[in-house]
């Protein structure tokens, strides 16, 4: 998990919406750099998240408490 | 008395209405065997159910057969629920089917239909209030037993799509009187944890006993529950549970749940360049459509503004320069040809010229006022005597 407000699922919603923005409406210069810049910001950033990302299996486990903890799952 | 007679339709009709009031043959359960089978092209099962001794017409419409887990075939042996009524058309009765299972799964079959039909009504199962699957899920829960293929199929199939995945497994029991207690508490820790965006319920094929405990109603109720999405896989694409009837996504198998559930990593990847490259493009575009904006307001002379307003007022000043000094000159001239006229006038009423013709003014020495009467006259008085050419001084006598 990442400790970002928004989900990556979000920003690339975002980022298409921004495209969808600049290509169809008529933007006066400084809102569109300012689209221009957070555009290309979000795409650097999602990038950066999908590259950064781990890959992570762990499983749950109840000890006799019944308190719950995370372990690593062992692939075979 | 002359006999009614009646058409063959209104006879058919009024058969049927006699079958119709009849609670005994509008809800009834029967067991036979499966002959003349046939599936018609329109999804409706057409067939006959038959005992050693006896045989009946049937039909399932496309909607209820939808709901079968078998394909029915000749020969089957099954236990049917339905109405009986009559095809007016034909006049012939049979058997509308609403529900089938083959004969011999017995009491677990029928608890299953009762549950699915009370908690349909109940409305858990209703599209609208379906969740929806996140497009990109940042972790996923997986309900299933941790050993065995199903685990090994989700890791394998969601890696090979998105080889960051984020998993994390909550040990399940998938078979026996345990399913529903360890697959709710599954649930419902996910949910006090929130620490997954998606779930999975997972389970390989097996037979209808095999997967009967995820026919629980107290499962139904915690997935419907969840404020987590859930995705039902739970035996193979035939096997229907109650579990995915209740689930907001159901996948035929487990590692087609990994599928709905982990996008492409590339397809993402194709996703993020090519928005960016609409970006670049369009901000490109909009300088470009700006710079030419600009260029077409240069060519509208838009700089030689001021100027122009300048001339112009140069042009109206000259006008009215032109225009005044015409209107002097025409004043100038009317009142010099009425000075001379006035002129002319007082030259024609001058005493000189009275005087050239004769006439002389007389006037008193004295004080120079012109003598008009005799009256003002005396002895010795000096006088002036004014004639065309000059003065004479004159004494009267």
């Amino acid at each position: 998990m990442t400790d970002k407000e928004t989900s990556l699922e979000e920003d690339l919603k975002e980022l298409e919406s921004i495209a969808l923005e600049l290509e169809q409406s008529d933007l006066t210069l400084d809102d569109a750099i300012k689209k221009f810049e957070k555009g290309i910001k979000l795409s650097k950033e999602c990038t950066k998240r999908l590259e950064d990302a781990e890959k992570k299996i762990t499983i749950l486990i109840e000890d006799e408490n019944g308190q719950i903890e995370e372990e690593k799952f062992e692939d075979e | 008395m002359e006999e009614k007679i009646y058409s063959v339709s209104s006879l058919n009709k009024y058969i049927k209405m006699l079958f119709e009031q009849d609670t005994f043959l509008n809800f009834i359960t029967i067991k036979g065997e499966i002959t003349n089978f046939k599936a018609h092209y329109t999804g409706h099962l057409y067939f006959t159910l038959k005992d050693e001794f006896s045989a009946i017409k049937c039909v399932m419409f496309k909607s209820q057969a939808a709901f079968l887990n078998f394909t029915p075939e000749d020969g089957m042996k099954v236990v049917i629920r339905g109405q009986v009524s009559v095809f007016e058309r034909d006049g012939t009765y049979q058997i509308y089917c609403k529900s089938m299972k083959q004969e011999g799964l017995g009491d677990l079959y029928l608890a299953y239909e009762k549950l699915k039909e009370k908690l349909c009504k109940e409305g858990l199962f209703d599209e609208e209030i379906k969740k929806k699957i996140p497009f990109l899920p940042s972790r996923v829960g997986v309900i299933t037993s941790k050993t065995g293929a199903v685990i090994r199929d989700i890791i394998n199939v969601s890696t090979r799509r998105y080889n960051k995945v984020n998993l994390v497994i909550y040990p399940a029991a998938v078979q026996g009187v345990n399913v529903p207690e360890t697959v709710i508490k599954g649930i419902e820790t996910f949910n006090k944890l929130n620490n997954v965006d998606v779930i999975i319920i997972a389970r390989g094929g097996g037979s209808f006993e095999d997967l009967f405990g995820f026919n629980d109603e107290g499962i139904a109720r915690a997935i419907f529950k969840s404020n987590i999405p859930i995705v039902s896989a739970v035996g193979h694409e035939t096997d229907f549970t109650i579990c995915d009837f209740v689930a907001d996504l159901r996948a035929p198998t487990p590692s087609a749940a990994a599928e709905l559930v982990y996008p492409e990593y590339s397809e993402i990847i194709k996703k993020i360049l090519m928005s960016k490259g609409r970006i670049i493009n369009s901000m490109n575009n909009y300088i470009l459509r700006k710079k030419e904006f600009v260029t077409r307001l240069k060519s509208m002379k838009l700089e030689k503004v001021p100027l122009d307003i300048i001339n112009k007022y140069h042009m109206t000043i000259d006008n009215i320069m032109t225009r005044s000094q015409s209107k002097l000159r025409l004043l100038l001239e009317h009142n010099k040809s009425k000075c001379q006229s006035a002129i002319a006038k007082i030259d024609a009423l001058s005493p000189l010229k009275t005087l050239s013709r004769g006439y002389s003014v007389v006037q008193s020495k004295e004080n120079n006022k012109v003598i008009k009467s005799i009256k003002d006259l005396k002895k010795d008085d000096k006088l002036n005597l004014i004639l065309q050419d000059g003065t004479v001084d004159v004494v009267v006598e």
